[in-house]
This record gives C-alpha cells, sequence and structure tokens, in this order.
C-alpha cells in the first residue's frame, strides 16, 4: 500500500492494526473507524516546530491522546521524514511540569511561589495593570494612553509563519510599538548581516547539481534551516559521488559523515578561505564570465588584494597543511560545479561577517553567485485582513551601544538585558515569548539577576509551556499550547524551488487551560479597542487559505485541513537575479574595515599559553538550544554534555577521559566532565548546548516545576539518568562582533583545572 | 530372520545418508529460488541497515519508542557510536542495533511457554498472552535484543500507553501492526538517509534483495549461527565486535 493512501489506524492490545482508506485528503476528518472493542487511530496533518525546518507532518491519535508523528509523505521537502526531535514533538505534550493554567507570582521574584489565576484575572492584570506582591504594574492601555505604547516590550525567541505575521504586523503594530526583540544574534545574525553588505544576493545555483561541497561549520547532519530536507538532499548527492569536505573545530558527525574532516583552529576559517581565493585566483581557476559579470571588483583587484595570504601563511593562524589548502582550492576552482556552505562554526565569531563575506567571494569565483542565475521566489500566502500601520516608536535597547558595531538591523537583542541595566532605556510590561533569554543568552547569572529585578523590569510577563529559567522569574505566566495544539500558516520551499504551503492543525486538544498565545493575542487587542479583522488563529488560517488564489482553486481551507500541504511546481515564480555582488563593501572600508574581506585576528587567540584553550560550543542532534530538553526521549539519550578536548592536550594538562574538570572563563567557572577525543582541534575545548538547565522541569533540570492533580505522563518515575550536564553560556559573555554585534560564541578563551 | 551381513547395513546406512543429504541440499536450493517458482506464496522480511548512510542521528529508536509506547530506559533499538584513528585522522561510526529475527531464534528455543512466534513471513514476536514473564528468552538472545517491562503501575501505562506490555518481556516485532496493513516499521519509515530499508527476501524486485545477494551482505555475529535477518552493509563493523548488545537492556 503506498504510504500516501492510508489514514485510519485501530490498536488492539499491544499490536497495531490500520485500517486502510481512499487517501490521506478523505480520511483526515472522517469519524474514526469502530472496530469491536479496539482502539482507533486517527492522522491528521500538521506542521513541526521542534526546530525552526518545520517539517510536514502527521499526527496519530488513539484515545484522543496524540501517540505518534510521522513525516508527512505528500511533502516534497522532507518526504515523509523526521528528525528525532520531531519524533518525540509529542513529549512536549505531555511533558508533566506543563504550565496548564495562569500562574501569579505571590513570593519573591524566583521564589516559586505560585497562585493559580483565572484567564479573566491574567488578561485583566496586562491590559489594565494592577498589584503584583504589593506593587503597582501599569497594564497596556495606560502604557498606550500615556502616549509610551514603546514600553511595551515584546521579545520572541521562535515566532513563524502565520504566528509571527499575527503577532508583529497585526497585533504589535495596531497597538504601536515597535520595541521587539528577537533571537538572531544569539543565532545566525552576522551571517545575515554580512549577506546584507553583500547585496542581498539570493544564491541560485542548483545545489543539488553540485560535485564538491565545502562545508565551514555547518553541522547540517545533525541541526540547521531545512534540516531533514537538507540531510536528504546531501546525503543523497554523496551516494551519487558528490564530495563532501568538512572544515570544523570538531569531528562532529557532519564531520565524520563527511569525505574528508579537516580540523581548523577556532576562528581562522577565513584564513583559510582566503587563502583558498588566493590558489584558485592565482591559478585562474574560476569562473572569469560570470565573476566579472556579477561581482563589483576586477580580478586583478582581487589577485592584488589576496596576494599576502598565501597557503603558507594561512597555515600558520589555522593549523590546516598548505599542501591540503592547495589541494582543495585546486579541487574547489576545477569542479563542474563546486559550492561553498557555512554556519555558526564559521561566522558566530569576533571575524564572523568578514569569514561570511570571504564564503561569497569563494562561491562568486566559481561562478555560484553569478548575475544570471534563477532565483525561486519564496511562496506568500494572500492575508485577506488589511495591515495596521508599522509602529515606529522604540525603546533605546535593541542595538547594542551607541557607536559600537557597524550594521545590527536592530538584532543585538542578547544585550537587551544590559541595555536595561545601563539605564538606556527602561521597560514597563516586559513579554517574553517562546524564548528563554536568561538560559539561551550568554553570561546567565547576569541575565538572571537582571530579569529577577522589579525595579529594572516592573512588570515581567511570560508566555511559556513550562516554567523556563526566565519565566520563573515573570511576575506573570501565561499558559501556551505547544505547537501541535494550535494553528498557523506555513511556507516552504522544495528543492528546485517548488513552492509547498502547508498549515499547523491542533492535533490534539489543548491541555488544561492551556491556550494559543496568537489567539490571547487577539483577545488582548479587543480588549484594547483594536480591530485587527479577526479574532482567532483558526478564523485567520481559514480565511487566509480561502483567500489565496492557488489554494482556493485546490479546495480551500478545507482541503489544506484534509491534505496538511498544497504544493505546485508552478506556484514558485522565478526572477533573473541582476544585482552585483559587493565582493568590495564601501560600507565597511568607510568604517576601516577591510572592504575586500580580509584578514581579521581575534583578540586574544594568537598567543595562547600552555592552559588556555579556545570554547566552542555546537549542537548535538537530539536537541534544539533550549526547549527540547523537557522531551524525554531526547534528554534520555542526551542529558550529559561533557567538555570535548584532544587526547594530546588532554595529556599536556594531566586531564583523564571522564574526570571532572573546571572551565574558568573571564566571567566565571563552570565543572564538567572532559571528553577525551582524538576527533577535535588541540587548542580547542568545545562543550555542547542543551545541558544544565536548573529550571524546564523534572526530564530537563531533574526538579519538578510542580505536581498537577491528574499525573498525563506515567513513565516519570521510570526516568534514571541523574547527570544534567553544564550549561555552557554561563561563561561566555555577551559579546558582539565590531560589525554586526552578533554573539561570539566560539571566541572565549579559557583556563582548564583539575578538580 | 535377523540380517547379519554389517558390510550391507554400513552401505544402506551411508546410501541413506547420502540420499538424505542429496534430500536437504534440493531442498534448500528449492527453498533458496522458492521466490521465483512462487513468488507470491511467503514473504521473507528483512531490514538492511547501510553503515555508510547512518548519520547516526537516532530517530529510529525515538520513532520506535514512540510506536511502541517502549518505557524509559529500554530500547527495542538503539544507535551504537564508536571513534577510531589518531587526530587529525579519526572517523566516528555508527551502528544501529535491533532484533534480528533469527532464522534459528534461541529465544524462541529457551521460551518454555511458546509464547515467541516466528511467523511464515519471517517475523518474530512474543505473543503477550502467553508471555509468563519468565525472562528465560532475555540472557539467550546474543545480541540483547529483549527487555523486561517491569514498571510498577500497570493501570497508568495501559492508559497512557496501551501497548507496553506490563510483566512481560519485548522487544522489536518489526512493527506488526504497521506492517501488516503494508506500512512500514517505524524506524525505516523515517530514517532520513535511507539507511535502513525495510523489505522482503522472496520479492524478486526488491532492491534490497539483489544488494544482499550481489554483494554477500551478513547479519551481526554470523557465527552464532543465529540466521540473523537484519543485514548490514558497508562501514567498520569490526570496530564494534564486543559491543554490539544494546547496552540500555
Amino acid at each position: 500500500m503506498d504510504r500516501r493512501e492510508f489514514i485510519k489506524i485501530s490498536t488492539i492490545g499491544s499490536s497495531v492494526i490500520f485500517v486502510q482508506k481512499e487517501n490521506l485528503a478523505k480520511a483526515a476528518v472522517d469519524e474514526p473507524v469502530q472496530t469491536d472493542g479496539k482502539i482507533d487511530r486517527i492522522t491528521l496533518p500538521s506542521a513541526c516546530w521542534q526546530c525552526v525546518s518545520r517539517c510536514a507532518i502527521i499526527g496519530y491519535v488513539e484515545n484522543n491522546r496524540l501517540v505518534k508523528i510521522d513525516g508527512n509523505p505528500n511533502s516534497r521537502r522532507n518526504e515523509g521524514k523526521v528528525c528525532a526531535k520531531g519524533q518525540a514533538g509529542i513529549n512536549q505534550v505531555y511533558h508533566p511540569d506543563r504550565v496548564l493554567y495562569p500562574l501569579k507570582r505571590i513570593g519573591k521574584r524566583g521564589s516559586g511561589k505560585w497562585e493559580k489565576i483565572s484567564w479573566e484575572e491574567a488578561l485583566g492584570l496586562i491590559v489594565d495593570g494592577g498589584e503584583i506582591e504589593g506593587t503597582k504594574v501599569k497594564g497596556l492601555r495606560t502604557l498606550r494612553e500615556e502616549g509610551t505604547p514603546e514600553k511595551f516590550l515584546f521579545h520572541y525567541g521562535r515566532m513563524v509563519g502565520s504566528d509571527y505575521t499575527i503577532i508583529r504586523n497585526y497585533f504589535l503594530n495596531a497597538y504601536g510599538t515597535a520595541s521587539i526583540g528577537d533571537h538572531n544574534s544569539i543565532c545566525v545574525n552576522a551571517g545575515g548581516i554580512a549577506r546584507m553588505l553583500s547585496g542581498d544576493v539570493t544564491p541560485g545555483f542548483p545545489f543539488d547539481e553540485a560535485k564538491f561541497i565545502l562545508n565551514f561549520g555547518n553541522s547540517l547532519f545533525e541541526a540547521g534551516f531545512d534540516h531533514v530536507p537538507f540531510v536528504r538532499r546531501v546525503s543523497g548527492m554523496i551516494e551519487n559521488g558528490t564530495r563532501l569536505v568538512t572544515f570544523d573545530v570538531r569531528l562532529s558527525n557532519t564531520a565524520a559523515k563527511s569525505n574528508e574532516w579537516i580540523p581548523v583552529k577556532p576562528g581562522t576559517d577565513l584564513a583559510v578561505i582566503l587563502a583558498l581565493c588566493n590558489v584558485i585566483v592565482r591559478n585562474k581557476l574560476y569562473n572569469k564570465e560570470e565573476f566579472q559579470m556579477s561581482a563589483n571588483v576586477t580580478i586583478e583587484e582581487l589577485e592584488n588584494h589576496l596576494a599576502h595570504y598565501t597557503p603558507q601563511w594561512a597555515e600558520e593562524i589555522s593549523g590546516v597543511p598548505t599542501h591540503k589548502i592547495i589541494s582543495i582550492a585546486k579541487e574547489f576552482g576545477s569542479t563542474k560545479f563546486s559550492v561553498a556552505i557555512s554556519q555558526r562554526g564559521a561566522f558566530m565569531h569576533f571575524n564572523g561577517v568578514q569569514t561570511q563575506r570571504a564564503i561569497y567571494l569563494l562561491n562568486a569565483l566559481s561562478g555560484n553567485l553569478g548575475s544570471q542565475k534563477v532565483v525561486m521566489e519564496f511562496p506568500q500566502w494572500d492575508y485577506p485582513f488589511p495591515f495596521p500601520d508599522g509602529a515606529k516608536d522604540r525603546l533605546d535597547l535593541f542595538e547594542g551601544e551607541k557607536g559600537k558595531y557597524v550594521i545590527t538591523a536592530g538584532n543585538v537583542s542578547h544585550q537587551i538585558c544590559h541595555m536595561i541595566d545601563i539605564e538606556k532605556d527602561k521597560p514597563e510590561l516586559y513579554m517574553v515569548y517562546c524564548h528563554n533569554p536568561v538560559y539561551s543568552n550568554g553570561d546567565c547569572n547576569q541575565n538572571a539577576r537582571i530579569y529577577g529585578d522589579t525595579k529594572k523590569i516592573p512588570f515581567l510577563v511570560a508566555i511559556d509551556v513550562a516554567l523556563s529559567e526566565t519565566s520563573e522569574l515573570a511576575d506573570l505566566v501565561l499558559p501556551d499550547t505547544t505547537y501541535l495544539e494550535r494553528w498557523t500558516c506555513e511556507t516552504g520551499r522544495a528543492p528546485k524551488g517548488i513552492a509547498e504551503y502547508y498549515i499547523r492543525q491542533p492535533l490534539t486538544e489543548p491541555l488544561g487551560e492551556s491556550r494559543n498565545f496568537v489567539d490571547v493575542a487577539c483577545d488582548l487587542a479587543a480588549r484594547l479597542d483594536l480591530d485587527l479583522g479577526f479574532s482567532s488563529s483558526e478564523e485567520f488560517v481559514r480565511e487566509t487559505c480561502n483567500n489565496t488564489a492557488v489554494i482556493k482553486d485546490a479546495g480551500g481551507f478545507d482541503f489544506m485541513r484534509k491534505n496538511g500541504i498544497y504544493q505546485d511546481d508552478n506556484t514558485g515564480t522565478s526572477f533573473v537575479q541582476r544585482r552585483k555582488i559587493n565582493i568590495r563593501s564601501e560600507e565597511l572600508r568607510k568604517k576601516g574595515f577591510s572592504g575586500i574581506p580580509g584578514w581579521m585576528p581575534i583578540p586574544g587567540h594568537d598567543k595562547l599559553d600552555d592552559n588556555e584553550l579556545i570554547l566552542t560550543t555546537f549542537k548535538t542532534n537530539v536537541q534544539t538550544h533550549s526547549r527540547t530538553q523537557n522531551c524525554k526521549w531526547l534528554t534520555e539519550l542526551f542529558h550529559e554534555n561533557p567538555a570535548w578536548i584532544n587526547t594530546k592536550t588532554a595529556e599536556r594538562l594531566g586531564v583523564e577521559n571522564g574526570s571532572l574538570i573546571k572551565i574558568n572563563s573571564p566571567i566565571g567557572s563552570l565543572i564538567t566532565k572532559a571528553r577525551v577525543t582524538q576527533g577535535i582541534h588541540p587548542d580547542a575545548i568545545s562543550i555542547s548546548n542543551h545541558g544544565g538547565h536548573w529550571a524546564w522541569g523534572f526530564y530537563a533540570s531533574g526538579q519538578r516545576s510542580f505536581v498537577h492533580d491528574t499525573n498525563f505522563e506515567s513513565d516519570i518515575r521510570n526516568k534514571w539518568w541523574k547527570a544534567n550536564g553544564a550549561h555552557v553560556n554561563s561563561i561566555i559573555p555577551n559579546t558582539g562582533d565590531p560589525i554586526a554585534g552578533s554573539m561570539c560564541w566560539n571566541d572565549t578563551v579559557v583556563r582548564i583545572e583539575k578538580v | 530372520m535377523k540380517d547379519n551381513n554389517p558390510k550391507r547395513s554400513i552401505l544402506e546406512i551411508a546410501a541413506f545418508a547420502i540420499v538424505g543429504l542429496i534430500g536437504i541440499a534440493c531442498w534448500r536450493f528449492l527453498n533458496s529460488i522458492e521466490y521465483l517458482l512462487f513468488p507470491d506464496r511467503k514473504k521473507r522480511l528483512i531490514m538492511l541497515i547501510d553503515l555508510d548512510k547512518c548519520i547516526g542521528c537516532n530517530v529510529c529508536s525515538v520513532a520506535c519508542k514512540s510506536e511502541n509506547g517502549v518505557a524509559l530506559g529500554q530500547y527495542r533499538t538503539q544507535v551504537l557510536e564508536a571513534e577510531e584513528g589518531v587526530y587529525p585522522s579519526v572517523q566516528r561510526l555508527f551502528l544501529p542495533v535491533m532484533c534480528n529475527h533469527c532464522e534459528e531464534a534461541p529465544c524462541l528455543k529457551a521460551c518454555e511457554n511458546k509464547a515467541i512466534i516466528k511467523r511464515s513471513d519471517g517475523l518474530v514476536f512474543i505473543d503477550k498472552e502467553k508471555c509468563k514473564g519468565l525472562q528465560l528468552c532475555i540472557p539467550a538472545c546474543p545480541y540483547g535484543a529483549i527487555y523486561f517491562n517491569q514498571d510498577a503501575d500497570p493501570s497508568a501505562d495501559v492508559r497512557d500507553y496501551p501497548s507496553r506490555a506490563v510483566g512481560r518481556s519485548d522487544k522489536c516485532d518489526l512493527c506488526m501492526g504497521r506492517i501488516d496493513v503494508g506500512l512500514e516499521p517505524a524506524c525505516s519509515d523515517t530514517c532520513p538517509t535511507d539507511a535502513r530499508v525495510f523489505g522482503d527476501m522472496r520479492d524478486g524486485n526488491d532492491p534490497i534483495r539483489k544488494k544482499i545477494h550481489e554483494e554477500k551482505l551478513t547479519g551481526l555475529l554470523p557465527g552464532k549461527g543465529t540466521g540473523p535477518q537484519v543485514y548490514y552493509r558497508g562501514g567498520n563493523r569490526d570496530l564494534f565486535k564486543d559491543t554490539i548488545v544494546n547496552p540500555h537492556n
């Protein structure tokens, strides 16, 4: 039977019986099949949200309990596949420490003392203000009436698809605040700013036809944008003979599954890339026609600029052997065709913007960014409700300290609490949504101090599915639905630019009194007499489906509820990109940086003494940064995050595998186990994210937030692991790179002590 | 009358033996080409795990837990890891392990209650009605693929995890319920690189059957004579020589 054709499933005791139906479309909203004494299994299409990739999924429901998730086989993006995080999404719903009703603080901030209140009271507090533990707080209405709507600061982590549109473009604009924080500066902002400086160039090359992929610091087999779809593409290409070569400080699983791993000293990818360009230009291995047509520098200028970036020079800095740089450069230049990819490992450094710009240069040399390349536009929903005017009023908290960074695009959100601390500005109502800034930014102790200070942040409201390190400090916690209990319009782009429209719909009734925050925002708007044009997320999704031409023709909302996805080869519009690529950036040159990407050493990295190592962080394959440690199946697989340290370095420092070490950074120290391995650069020490939660529930931290009357997770007594790992962000300062103000995750010099 | 000719009886025995051996050989030969003679007659379900393709993402073990309500602390399938080499020439390998649905399943022989059944399609499963929880099968399995459901609160489990059989031995059943309606087992179904492929050894058109024959692929611990029906390809399995046993069970 074709996977596309099943839908109804029943179970008897332990064995599952599936009942075949005509197709997914028809059966999704059918009544459950009654098979005497057996449990019915119903399937519904929806969308994942465990990570940014948001694959299309189908959920299986038995007795109103979500029991299993599979990839939606109709999607040409993830082709019926999801990753471990996607499979464990169920754990988000039945997480035993979920917040199931609105909570109001009754002790000091962070004391863990809460009062269960009604939604009516909670929304009243937000709109009209009131008293929290004897202190008066201002509500949204007052701030607006006083002419200071910008004192409502909204800070989100993951807000995607129509959730983003509804909250940001409708609700926050209608209200009138542009004080909006995000998580870009701790994510990939250096890469984004590099792209902006290069002229918003969209790579338009036929990636799937590449025969040589050069990867700088991208753990694509573990995480990343479009994770599962990209894994499928790249692994298929490797099987068909494409060579993948990975530069990384660490033998990531991606490096291990590449044809070749080339270890590089942290923060020196830029030197290697410049030397690769040097060899390519000297040996005339570039695509001359494409390069000259698309770049704003001539080959001669480039040759002069690169002249002293020789492979020998790069070897001294990066430790990558000269012969290796030459052979990789020749392979890159002579393979038809080759492509360079990257991620945070390359660009979340002090010199990250220049590194990413150098990667653009590498791609421009091989003709990938040519002016004649066809680019597919991202599919767009046609929202039927008129947008309110954009809000302009904004607190001065989002660009970092004045004059410190060249171009931030307002995205230095990891320094918001520092800016509040030094009293650059002050929000009255600080709302945190699907984000955990205390844990996810650097310097966690400092963050906790500021978020815990009622004088700095008078009214802190968290919208969360469980009590995180941030929401446990809040004055008011609103219980959000998980992504498996809500409505969203989503779009994606499959290989070859195929447009994919899909929706997220509830697979199960929201647990307890939890409410989708998008619906709550609609309620808040109504109480503030703001007319958004719609009153719920379901209405918004329904009307948008029925208003978007291609979806309407296919059957509108009903079609999408049954199928989950609509995709059509013809819906993606393509255009020929005729932009020039700014290989030279005048903006950077004026500010004293190298206009054409040039070497930019990281302060303190050139002379490391015997006990100094460079600390880098990474993601493992079964966790997202901070949001999935409450998922029992994931944390069972990954709950300890030891420090990776090279065997020779460990010998020198007298560190044994599995022994405890103390890692001292300029702002603090942590104690964790050493993982002594041959698979890391001798100058690096690497600790994954995800560990060391001190909140976020029993599976993440070993501590219950509170116990519910009804236990809906009987597995909790089977938790066998005791260790929760260490949180590496605590010892990384909240710095910013000098161009974009992006977090320098991978630059901290640390000292090691035996414990 | 008693036949006193020892020579003749030895010849007779030898002849019988030869005929017998030829018979067995013929039977085996016919068996091996059975799928050609009777293409629809029987299935022989197999799994091919390609270690070159496995990226160690662990989705198989999580998907399995979800589909089969497997408790924390236990796994029906897991991905083992090993590192080899000296910096900078280092490799890491992944080895997914699971029940091998053996032709000569030692667990089946060890069970006193005939609770372990090998179906005609080759799938080996534990009949939860017949299992008395004696756990004789657990040490009998050289792959460590069987565990015991010793959860303390059966009522909660029945409510939250109807498929968890408390007080019984348990193991991979190739997602029997899924495959009986033509779906794939949860693990191979979701494998992002198609490193796990589910197939039928008797289906002449099955690409993995072809691969297994052409590349003479085998399962784990071939020396044990268990006839594992989970085949492996690529990678350096020797690295896992002594550690293929599921460490959790």
